[in-house]
């Protein structure tokens, strides 16, 4: 891929709900390797409706989403390209334990070694110890960073984030930090994390929305 | 001229509901023959199986021992013992058990299907699944058609022969005069053509019920107190199409 073209692009990209603009002529870009943290100046500002739009899970009412310079149309792009961690507990599936979540996309995709992969990568987030448990059985915290195990595990180019530091106590957050780090400069893996907008973290390019628009760092 | 729009709009809505649900019956047919995830899905029919199969087994004896005694006792109070082999494989065969598993099925399966599948939507877990590269359709309702289409299939010849055996010793049990009637020539009385057409019927029944109740569990959209409704429109669909179904096979049948 030429470092010209942005891994993922909106272009004027606008979402309504009924009568009500959720995201109002969103331009956006995030390269390969960057980490861009997305701060909304509104509670319900749109965080997650913009996430699924880039991750080709909803088509905009207009504008465009481009993954590696080519449009999405109503469709994820193919994988490994995307992971993502969903809001609340991540999008688990709570009839499996966080071993058979984490290596589900493995297991179906490649095959052999998914488990022993799935193992790694949990106790890269610090979970190590909570494997053989079903995601009702663990905190919300803990749920989360399953869920970023689970994104992280087949190495995606992009990795969304919904609602990073949501309720997050210091050492669940200190763990997804280190994982997000540590995957960013092995794998070159970019990110692009919905925040709060008094979370500083270095390595991060910050862009806030406001009132659907997006307004700059 | 109201009564005509209304009429013109009901007719156009159940026709988009039926396009939908064919529409989804032919991805998920389509989905049979895509080449990755082959174990994963594998493993999904088996679960859908011993769900819908292998759970149903103790109901579906209890009731079809029942019904069967019921069968054979009111016909040997009203027919002419020849008569009784024709009533063991056309009513019970061809038409109690398909509409006892109808009930069955429905009750357990289709609406636990419904409510899995509406929990999934609004948990995330299908676009989870859209992330991850795999489809839906492929991982939700493959398995689930193929599932709940085989246990229709098993559960009937196990319900058959449990209605049969069960209605027969039962009977016997109960002192209803049977002895001069064995149980080989009720055996041998059942009509090989009914025993097919019941199979047609569930080969109909399973991808109806699965499909009907997939599609009314995916159409809920914000709430977990949509989750009910759904699932008794489900229900009541599901019943009607079947019923129909039945009708309309065991009328070609004729």
């Amino acid at each position: 891929m030429s470092e010209a073209i942005p891994l993922l692009q909106l272009e004027g990209v606008t979402v309504r709900e009924g009568a009500r603009v959720v995201l109002d002529d969103i331009d956006l870009e995030v390269r390969a390797g960057e980490i861009v943290g997305l701060s909304f100046a509104q509670a319900h500002g749109g965080k997650t409706t913009l996430l699924y739009t880039a991750a080709g899970l909803r088509e905009p009412d207009s504008g465009s989403v481009r993954f590696e310079g080519k449009r999405l149309e109503r469709a994820t792009p193919p994988y490994p390209a995307i992971g993502m961690v969903f809001r609340d507990d991540g999008g688990l599936f709570p009839n499996m334990t966080i071993e058979e979540n984490v290596a589900l996309p493995l297991r179906y995709h490649e095959g052999d070694g998914a488990e022993e992969r799935a193992r790694e990568m949990l106790e890269r987030v610090g979970i190590g110890g909570s494997s053989e448990r079903f995601p009702w059985e663990l905190t919300r915290e803990r749920m989360r960073l399953a869920a970023l195990a689970r994104a992280l595990v087949y190495r995606p180019k992009l990795v969304l984030i919904d609602d990073f530091y949501a309720g997050a106590d210091d050492r669940a957050f200190a763990s997804a930090q280190d994982a997000i780090v540590a995957h960013n400069e092995e794998h070159g893996t970019a990110f692009l994390i919905v925040v709060e907008p008094e979370l500083v973290w270095a390595p991060m390019r910050r862009e806030t929305v406001d009132r659907g628009h997006v307004v700059g760092t | 001229m109201e009564w005509l729009a209304g009429i013109g709009r009901g007719a156009m809505g159940a026709g988009s509901y039926l396009a939908r649900l064919g529409s989804l019956g032919w991805r998920t047919a389509a989905a049979a023959f895509a080449p990755t995830g082959r174990p994963v899905v594998r493993r999904l029919i088996m679960l859908q199986l011993v769900y819908t199969g292998v759970q149903a087994l103790l109901p579906l004896t209890v009731a079809a021992i029942a019904i069967g005694l019921l069968v054979f006792s009111f016909s040997l109070e009203h027919l002419p013992v020849d008569l009784v082999q024709s009533v063991a494989s056309t009513v019970i065969v061809l038409e109690v058990i398909p509409l006892l598993l109808i009930f069955l099925i429905i009750g357990r399966s289709g609406t636990a299907i419904t409510i899995d599948v509406a929990s999934m939507k609004l948990n995330d877990e299908l676009r989870a699944l859209q992330v991850m590269g795999i489809d839906p359709v492929r991982y939700v309702a493959l398995p689930r058609v193929i599932g709940v289409t085989m246990a229709f299939v098993v559960l009937q010849i196990y319900g058959q022969l449990a209605a049969i055996f069960g209605g027969y010793w039962g009977a016997l049990l109960l002192d209803l005069e049977l002895p001069a009637y064995p149980i080989e020539d009720l055996l041998a009385g059942i009509a090989y053509s009914d025993v097919l057409l019941s199979t047609f019927k569930m080969l109909l029944f399973g991808p109806v019920v699965a499909l009907t109740a997939i599609l009314h569990g995916a159409s809920v959209q914000r709430s977990r107190r949509e989750i009910p409704i759904v699932t008794s429109r489900a229900v009541v669909r599901s019943l009607l199409f079947c019923f129909l179904l039945n009708t309309a096979v065991s009328l070609m049948g004729e």
